[in-house]
């Protein structure tokens, strides 16, 4: 399997980890991804909020070369996701198509599909060869997974908007027991917590609260703006809450590297980089691997 | 106004601003809006707006463009299109918004702490193709409060232990060319 691949801001600097985990996930699952060449910013949420012509241009000068190339393009970044899907449906009016035209010197036929990593495992791969990779089952570990907004908002053809279940199955692939999460979808702010610092800390806060509440080791997320509220946020959060949430959060990328067998040092699984430390994560992992392997060795 | 008062509207104040609004991709429907409040129930920030998703949307039906235009609401909502999935007669709520508050910058009724983070981060983008999270950072909070700078240090120094801060920008081959995007755009007629 062969997609263009659309990193985003975000994946080359404060969620580089998500990046290397992710190339290390498909290098162990076959993926083969191609960087769009010179990329640039999809323009985030200003784009779009001060002038929709920017931000339609913005998206299409990145899938121009994929859409010549005839590759589905991988975004890992929900963010500059929603803005692609945007784009493609903004570039079905004519207006949008002939600014864009004029901007770009070039057409843009509009046909390329655009899709989160989780969609590649889900619909084009099977959760089936997801299983089969795992080499160290993540046995006994609770996630929470959150999906937040832009996964199952606006609705996709894979799964339900009100209550998707695709994380939860890759959290069961990989050998993990995904946790009742009621606040799985609840927005956590990511796209103000610039402009409306108190508001997304207070989402944050509830998210954090919710997910310790349900009995979750940590949170799996799959976009760097969540994963900026919900991990580095924490240290902003705990403060204006009087609260010590020490939760660890990780990509899926992350978790999945871990159960195929990379080593929790290993630089591409980023563990490091985490601002909570998920040291926590690890060692109910050597815990109930040391359990398991008691037991075994009680039977024989 | 606050949520306790009451201000009582003869008829729509404004017919010309309802059309605006229907004119908005998704905002078609604005008049079907039976005020159901499953937007509010649903909305992140609604209990923090000084009017909520269901509260706009009757103002807007009222054609109260400069309470709506000048509120917080818009700017609190973080677009996470959970109105829009359960809106039971189909107006499309986060559209609408994101329609607002492109109109609130472009009609001048937006303050500066509104529209900060817009232009600075809009201006990086198109100077180096790429975003530029230092620069931005700095000179977001500058414009706004220098002074928040300060509590920013925290935040800042965890994330430049973990490796998470770019200190220098990335500049494209074809700045050029996402210059000219921003280029056609100013030029383009709109309606």
């Amino acid at each position: 399997m062969r997609y263009a691949y659309y990193p985003g801001c975000s994946l080359k600097s404060s969620a580089a980890e998500y990046e290397t985990s992710l190339l290390a996930m498909c290098q162990a699952l076959d993926i083969e991804l191609a960087e769009v060449p010179d990329w640039n910013c999809c323009g985030a949420t200003p784009a779009y909020t001060v002038d929709p012509i920017v931000g339609v241009g913005l998206s299409a000068r990145n899938l121009v070369w994929a859409e010549d190339e005839g590759l589905d393009v991988l975004m890992p970044c929900l963010g500059c996701l929603k803005n692609a899907r945007k784009a493609l449906l903004k570039l079905r009016d004519d207006g949008y198509r002939q600014a864009t035209r004029a901007a770009l010197g070039r057409e843009l036929r509009g046909q390329v599909r655009v899709l989160h990593p989780l969609e590649a495992l889900v619909v084009d791969l099977g959760l089936d060869r997801v299983e089969q990779r795992v080499t160290r089952p993540l046995t006994g570990l609770k996630v929470a997974p959150y999906y937040g907004c832009y996964l199952t908002r606006p609705p996709v053809d894979y799964d339900s908007p009100e209550n998707p279940q695709s994380l939860e199955r890759l959290i069961e692939a990989l050998g993990a027991e995904p946790v009742q999460f009621s606040y799985k979808m609840k927005c956590c702010g990511g796209g103000i917590f610039l402009t409306q610092e108190d508001a997304a800390l207070d989402l944050g806060h509830r998210i954090l609260t919710r997910a310790r509440a349900e009995g979750a080791d940590c949170i799996l997320l799959a976009c760097p703006l969540c994963d900026m509220l919900l991990d580095a946020y924490q240290v902003k959060i705990n403060p204006r809450f009087k609260v010590k949430h020490n939760m660890p959060v990780l990509y899926f990328s992350q978790l999945a590297g871990l159960a195929f067998g990379l080593d929790p040092k290993d630089k591409a699984l980023g563990l490091g980089r985490r601002v909570v430390s998920v040291q926590p994560v690890l060692d109910k992992l050597a815990q109930e691997a040391a359990r398991i392997e008691r037991k075994a060795r009680q039977r024989g | 106004m606050a949520l306790n008062e009451t201000r009582i509207v003869a008829g729509i104040e404004s017919p010309e601003f309802v059309s605006v609004i229907q004119s908005i991709p998704g905002g078609e429907k604005i008049l079907a809006c039976i005020q159901c409040g499953t937007c509010s129930g649903s909305c992140p920030t609604g209990d923090k707006m000084p009017y909520t998703p269901r509260h706009v949307m009757r103002m807007l039906q009222l054609g109260l463009e400069d309470e709506v235009m000048r509120s917080d609401a818009i700017w609190l909502c973080a677009d996470c299109y959970t109105c829009t999935l359960r809106c039971p007669r189909g107006i499309k709520v986060s559209e609408v918004m994101a329609g607002l508050r492109t109109r609130a910058i472009a009609g001048g009724y937006a303050r500066p702490r509104d529209t900060a983070f817009h232009r600075n981060f809009l201006s990086i983008v198109k100077r180096y193709g790429r975003t530029y999270e230092a620069e931005l950072l700095l000179r977001y909070n500058l414009r706004l409060n220098p002074f928040r700078l300060l509590k920013q240090i925290r935040l800042g120094l965890a994330m430049f232990l973990h490796g998470k801060v770019g200190l220098l920008p990335e500049l494209l081959h074809g700045r050029g060319e996402v210059r000219r995007i921003y280029e056609t755009a100013d030029k383009w007629p709109r309606r």
